[in-house]
């Protein structure tokens, strides 16, 4: 017997060193009710901006604004339109290029949400653009940064009460909110998070879509372009913290057959987008 | 396992010489090896009546099954402390026509442990007590008038049984629907026992006995163990165990005075014990965030040619009453692994048991507080002199108290 457990904890050992890195992330329905989590205060609420305008800073302290006023104007301006249909109301929402060949997006707590100009030229019409929007918003709406962080005013621990490291100015707290931000910079930029989440904003996103009257397949098309670009360094960010484009057409596809609803449905605004991102 | 036993034995052929009762077996009665939950370990594990084979999301999940550690919530600590934790067994009309009833009460902490999450895998350490029991009793029989000899029986004795089990584990989320653990657990098991006896004959004289037993176990266990869900919100969990011995070593001390006779003995005996392997295999639904059902069928199958295999099931359920507060309750078995005891043939003594638990907790964002109970109760019979001579009846409830903490970070 003894010999039939040492060799079972070997296949197991030898079976983990060869195992694709999975993070572990619950399913839903095993959550408790208190772990869900819905109980935010007006002050939570206020820590959330502050900590996102933080981040914010932070990845523009990496990467430049892009000087297209024009583009800045014309994201902004769809971006708070889709904002007011499927964002929190709670928040004011900012969107803004950065000036990166990189393809991606980021979404930071309370609204802070930025496309990079690799992705903008890689989208070909408003719907692609819309739906990456609306995902981004969905990452916030989601929290999908401040509950892996506990982004909290008040809390039983360090990181989780950080309003009263905002607030006390000590040298102490601000390293403490400094490596908070830093964490949360190091998710969106290298770890990522749980492929169920990307898969979850996904679907928000596609019914955000059809919602708002939006050509829903043209997200889909965006993702498939993505993935007809050589992997070159200019994914890099984008694979290392999403989970495969195969993967998420496959979940949009499935979507859409459980909704019925057919592809080209909705506008898709090519002009539009062309005449507000020709210039890149 | 029953090596230690059947040594302690021994000094039940004093009964013969001195034809008055000693009760021989009691070294062995509290050092319970026949049933397999004396203690429910953890705090929402133990308040579900131990059906958490297919939950285990937390750090006790170490202990029930190393797999569900990948469905924890984050990194944290849980301890839990059982306020109280008393043993009552009453072996009916032994002595002469009266009961021998045995008490034992105890605080102790029945688990710690916390978990970590490392990358894609779940790593935890839990320190486990899943049985522990400290018996002091000092008792006189005034037995003149049910025996024909024997004036007065007095006895005194003090025993302590305590297992300790501490180890690593660790889980891998292999797919959104499953995954899987192990666990080793490095265990120590001390027991020991004084008891001392005086008896008073009619006739004025009197005889005295009085033995020490230590016993000192070292063993691991190995657990592997998966969870899946074949479809949600169920979700189904298995695990294999079994320990394996290190050293056992019985040392027993004992001296008489017996018609005027005294005799001294002094002895250890190093021994050879095969554990039962445990198969257990849990399944919980969840089909809300507020509700949670679970079972567990754990199967203890022996190699020992005195012990029977054993099976004991467990219920479970958990209902939050809003995100603050949740009530859990749960039944279960703690069947005993001996034959049946008959004059014709008895070890020692057979006792099924079953039980129930309840349990309350309060939840903040990141912590919680437990309180419940659990009380299980059976009876059977005994063989209290060891030579099947008289068959009592027992009985024997357990009540536990207890409260715990856990603190996600």
């Amino acid at each position: 017997m003894r010999k039939i457990f040492i060799l079972l904890f070997g296949l197991i050992i030898v079976g983990f060193t060869g195992q694709e890195a999975v993070v572990a992330q619950e399913p839903d329905f095993r959550l408790r009710l208190h772990q869900l989590d819905n109980d935010y205060t007006q002050e939570d609420i206020e820590v959330e901006i502050e900590f996102g305008r933080n981040l914010a800073a932070r990845i523009l302290s990496t990467y430049k604004l892009l000087d297209n006023k024009g583009l800045q104007n014309y994201i902004t301006l769809l971006g708070n339109g889709i904002a007011t249909q499927v964002g929190r109301p709670e928040l004011q929402y900012y969107f803004a290029v950065i000036d990166t060949d990189d393809i991606n997006a980021y979404a930071c707590p309370g609204g802070y949400i930025f496309f990079t100009k690799g992705a903008i030229k890689v989208m070909e019409n408003e719907a692609q653009l819309a739906g990456v929007i609306a995902h981004e918003i969905w990452h916030v709406n989601f929290r999908h940064v401040v509950k892996p962080l506990k982004i909290r005013a008040k809390g039983d621990s360090l990181t989780s009460g950080i309003a009263a490291a905002i607030g006390s100015g000590t040298a102490t707290a601000r390293v403490l909110f400094n490596q908070l931000t830093e964490k949360a910079y190091q998710l969106l930029f290298e770890e990522g998070i749980s492929r169920e989440a990307e898969l979850a904003t996904d679907t928000a996103a596609v019914e955000s879509l059809v919602t708002l009257g939006y050509d829903w397949s043209s997200y889909r098309d965006y993702l498939r372009a993505i993935e007809s670009k050589p992997e070159n360094k200019y994914r890099k960010v984008l694979s290392k913290t999403h989970p495969s484009i195969t993967l998420r057409v496959e979940s949009i596809n499935n979507l859409a057959q459980s909704l019925n609803i057919s592809d080209e449905l909705g506008k898709k605004n090519a002009n539009r987008y062309k005449s507000n991102t020709g210039s890149l | 396992m029953r090596t230690d036993i059947r040594a302690i034995l021994d000094l039940c052929k004093l009964k013969i010489l001195l034809g008055v009762f000693l009760l021989c077996f009691s070294p062995v009665l509290l050092a319970d090896p026949y049933h397999y939950k004396n203690v429910l370990v953890g705090d929402r594990a133990a308040t579900m009546g131990g059906a958490y084979n297919a939950v285990s999301d937390d750090s006790t999940g170490a202990y029930y099954n190393p797999a569900g550690l990948s469905f924890s919530y984050g990194d944290s600590l849980s301890g839990s402390g059982n306020a109280y934790h008393s043993t009552k067994t009453t072996y009916k009309e032994s002595i002469a026509d009266k009961d021998w009833v045995r008490d034992s009460t105890a605080v102790l902490p029945s688990f710690f442990g916390m978990i970590k999450k490392i990358g894609s895998a779940d790593l935890a350490i839990a320190y486990v007590i899943p049985d522990s029991i400290i018996e002091h009793q000092d008792e006189q029989y005034d037995i003149s008038d049910s025996h024909p000899t024997v004036a007065n029986y007095y006895l005194s004795l003090h025993s302590e049984d305590r297992t300790n089990m501490i180890g690593p584990a660790i889980s891998f989320k292999m797919s959104d629907s499953f995954s899987i653990g192990a666990s080793l657990f490095y265990s120590y098991r001390i027991y020991r026992h004084q008891q001392h006896q005086f008896i008073v004959y009619k006739d004025t004289s009197a005889d005295t006995s009085y033995e020490s037993v230590k016993l000192e176990e070292y063993s691991y266990m190995p657990k592997i163990g998966i969870q899946f869900t074949p479809f949600e919100p169920l979700y189904i969990g298995l695990t294999i165990s079994k320990s394996f011995l290190l050293s056992r070593v019985l040392k027993r001390d004992y001296s008489k005075i017996e018609s005027g006779d005294y005799t001294l003995f002094a002895g250890a005996y190093s021994q050879e014990v095969d554990y039962p392997i445990q198969v257990s295999l849990g399944v919980a639904a969840y089909p809300s965030p507020s509700l949670l059902l679970a079972m567990d069928v754990d199967y203890y199958a022996t190699t020992d040619e005195d012990l029977q295999s054993v099976t004991n099931i467990a219920l479970g359920g958990e209902w939050f009453l809003n995100a603050t507060n949740a009530i859990r309750g749960g039944l279960f078995t703690n069947n005993d692994n001996r034959p049946e005891c008959t004059e014709s043939s008895c070890s020692q003594a057979k006792l099924d048991m079953a039980g129930l638990t309840l349990g309350y907790s309060s939840f903040t964002r990141t912590s919680s507080f437990t309180l419940g109970i659990v009380y299980s109760t059976g009876s059977g019979k005994a063989d209290v002199y060891g030579d099947r001579s008289v068959i009592v009846d027992m009985e024997r409830e357990s009540f536990t108290l207890l409260f715990a903490a856990g603190y996600n970070y």
